[in-house]
């Protein structure tokens, strides 16, 4: 049995706090020790079982990167390939004018400029027939207005 | 309930391990006073279970907590009760790990091994669990079925006690 120790300072709690401490800090083997790297451990068997439990943040931090280098590269190949929606080439010869955003119709090179109508058309019907009515617009904007140049024609006469 | 033959068995194998290695080795450890043979006691409880075919394991951690113990009790009656182990042949001084400002002597650590295995068992569990492990006073008591604050009591008495029984070895403080 050990005399009693008076001649030293008592251990105070805070003492054997630290004393616990430094104590533990070589008594846990390396395996268990906390963000430590996996050591070789006796038993073969169990040594794939020892290294997938070690933690691994260099793996968790490449994957994090991996997905902030990918997410970074779609974003510029998204802003520097030019899309259909930046720059839309207009095909219709008749740009709109004034708002106005009905079809117009395919310009006849055949007609001289002057006769061909950039105004929206309405079909009145061909005056021939003498329906004596207008054909009913079926455009929910309005009636299309289709204006005929004719020349006047020498062998009817004039109603 | 686990049933260990199975096609995924290693990876849960591999994730209790992951979940449990740390936990074990240190009641094994308050159990034995030895961080080699507790060790030990964690591999071999392992290895069994993963020989396990017939059983199905309702609780593995209380399966491997008793295995464990069964076997530190089977390693002690062939090798003695003795628990005192010296580390001269551990890491060197002044290492990276440990500068030597820090290093307690073979003698200081064996005194307070002895002192530790003088204690309760549940008052050595719960120093260890909060030294060894570093856990929080509420997980300890989650372990070990009481309050996070009748964890702090329980470690500041035990505290005192370990001052007592270090005083009583001839333990000199530094």
């Amino acid at each position: 049995m050990t005399e009693r120790n008076t001649s030293s300072e008592r251990l105070s709690e805070r003492d054997v706090d630290r004393l616990l401490q430094r104590f533990f800090v070589r008594e846990v083997p390396a395996e268990f020790r906390q963000e430590e790297a996996p050591v070789a451990i006796a038993n073969p068997q169990l040594e794939p079982l020892v290294r997938s439990a070690t933690p691994t943040p260099s793996r968790n931090l490449a994957g994090l990167l991996g997905i902030l280098v990918s997410a970074t590269c779609c974003l510029i190949v998204t802003l520097f390939i030019p899309g259909e929606s930046t720059e839309k080439v207009s095909t219709n010869p008749f740009p709109v004018v004034g708002g106005n955003t009905r079809p117009q119709p395919d310009a006849d090179r055949s007609v001289p400029f002057e006769e061909r109508n950039h105004l929206p058309f309405t079909s009145l019907g061909n005056p021939d027939d003498a329906t004596g009515s207008e054909t009913e617009a079926t455009d929910p904007l309005g009636p299309e207005l289709e204006i005929e140049i004719f020349p006047l024609r020498p062998d009817k006469p004039r109603e | 309930m686990t049933t260990l033959p199975s096609a995924d068995a290693d990876s849960r194998l591999e994730s209790l391990y992951r979940d449990q290695s740390r936990e074990l080795w240190a009641l094994f450890y308050a159990y034995c006073g030895n961080a080699e043979r507790a060790q030990d006691a964690v591999h071999e409880a392992f290895l069994r279970l993963q020989q396990q075919t017939t059983e199905e394991i309702r609780d593995p951690r209380a399966w491997l907590l008793q295995v464990g113990r069964n076997w530190l009790r089977d390693q002690a009656r062939r090798k003695g009760n003795s628990t005192i182990k010296t580390d001269l042949l551990d890491v060197h001084p002044g290492t990276r790990e440990e500068p030597v400002s820090d290093l307690l002597g073979s003698e200081q650590r064996d005194q307070i091994r002895a002192a530790l295995q003088a204690l309760k068992e549940e008052d050595r569990e719960a120093l260890i669990l909060r030294y060894a492990l570093d856990w929080s006073s509420q997980r300890i008591g989650e372990t070990l079925g009481s309050s996070a604050a009748a964890v702090d009591m329980r470690l500041s008495r035990a505290r005192q006690r370990l001052a007592n029984e270090l005083e009583q070895r001839g333990y000199e403080n530094d």
